[in-house]
């Protein structure tokens, strides 16, 4: 049996388990075997509680890894944005430089 | 090859173009549907992590109700149950906050793409261009060049626009090969994702189930069932009423809910495709996967 395939069979169980006629049952029972009914519920709910999460952990760690490849591409992106915003910079630097030189020129010329 | 040469096959290349500013629109609305596609991916782990806690709050409370109460060791029982079940409920919550922060990583990169595609370091850059040109034929005059370097103010703002046009086309070409160059990881991860979409959905099913199944026989069979008829009783004939209806629905939703985020992860792993393929259909598909979120939404918001 495959861990989905024990999880279906155990959703299953605790389904019959806590059916309404299941219950009607046991609410007539004398208090011991309530207890023993109560006791076994507890059990298939805690072991499909801890095999349910651990599916879920399985997922989450592959998610994990995904996460850092991600990660270091936005880093790559942020990057590329810097590269755009200096080509700017300099452009400005340009036009800064020029405004200058004009201001020179009018006394050269 | 001189200023004055670059400068008339820029204007003539502006002629050819038409002045043609290339949109940079289905970058922007890709970014902005990985953006969304994130915020929906949040808002079904927290109904999922909500709805698992409350199921298994139920059934504590159901098996508690047949605990032998008068038993020697009924505190220790019920109070081991009790941790048993909180430690398995954390481990769901850390779980469930690994997958927030790979939302969050996917998120940051899909706004990091959005800024690249935003128009403001275009129009910047362009207009730093525009300004250099403007101070070039400044200074042309005061030289006594006018001649050969003279801008008219037309062709000035011709600079300007064709300036926008040429960066905005290299920024689309950098994007193309950027998403190009980042699909297959986005992809991996998408699929990763439809795997567990599919495990929530299935744990979802079956925690909507059983909360139902609980409800049903706490607030309809147990009214129902009652020695005093609810037809005595008007009041809670009402409420009884309400709670069926709530019950019922919240059942065919959660259903849609577990369909409709399934769908939307396989469909932005075509989004991703197109995007690198063929960019024609992409603002249209882009518009099928937003009313994709919006359905997934407007499911989350009826668990409010």
């Amino acid at each position: 049996m495959t861990p989905n395939q024990v999880i279906k069979y155990l959703q299953s169980l605790n389904r019959q388990l806590g059916s309404s006629k299941v219950r009607l049952f046991f609410e007539s029972q004398p208090p011991r075997i309530r207890n023993e009914y109560s006791l076994l519920r507890g059990d298939v709910s805690q072991l499909l509680g801890i095999l349910s999460v651990q599916r879920l952990e399985s997922v989450a760690e592959q998610l994990e890894a995904h996460s850092k490849e991600i990660e270091s591409r936005t880093e790559e992106l942020k990057e590329q944005l810097k590269e755009l915003s200096s080509a700017r910079r300099i452009l400005t630097q340009l036009n800064k430089a020029i405004s200058l030189v004009g201001r020179i020129a009018i006394y050269l010329v | 090859m001189s200023l004055y040469l670059r400068l008339v096959v820029l204007v003539f290349a502006l002629v050819l173009s038409g002045c043609a500013t290339r949109s940079l629109d289905p970058y922007s609305e890709f970014a902005e549907a990985g953006q969304q596609y994130a915020k929906s991916l949040n808002d079904v782990f927290d109904v999922a992590q909500a709805t698992a806690i409350d199921r298994s709050s139920a059934e504590l409370i159901d098996e508690n109700s047949f605990a032998d109460r008068q038993g020697n060791g009924f505190s220790q029982q019920e109070l081991e149950r009790l941790e048993k079940i909180r430690m398995i409920d954390v481990r769901r919550i850390q779980a469930f906050s690994v997958m927030r922060q790979h939302v969050s990583t996917l998120s940051k990169y899909f706004t990091q793409l959005s800024e690249l595609v935003g128009t403001k370091e275009v129009s910047q850059t362009s207009n730093a261009l525009a300004a250099t040109a403007k101070s070039i034929n400044a200074l042309s005059q005061k030289l006594g060049t006018a001649g050969v370097f003279e801008l008219s103010e037309a062709n000035q703002k011709k600079i300007a626009s064709f300036s926008e046009y040429v960066i905005g086309s290299r920024q689309r070409a950098t994007l193309k090969k950027r998403i190009q160059r980042d699909q297959p990881i986005i992809q991996m991860a998408l699929n990763t994702h439809e795997e567990l979409l599919g495990v929530i959905a299935d744990d979802l099913n079956y925690d909507i189930e059983v909360l139902s199944d609980r409800q049903n026989q706490l607030l309809i069979e147990g009214p129902f069932l009652a020695s005093t008829p609810l037809m005595k009783s008007p009041e809670k004939a009402v409420k009884w009423m309400e709670d069926r209806r709530r019950l019922l629905t919240a059942e065919s939703s959660v259903l849609a809910l577990a369909e409709a985020s399934k769908a939307a992860a396989g469909s932005l792993g075509e989004l991703l495709k197109e995007v690198v393929k063929n960019e024609r259909n992409l603002l249209k598909q882009i518009e099928l996967f937003k009313a994709e979120l919006d359905a997934i939404q407007a499911v989350i918001k009826a668990f409010e």
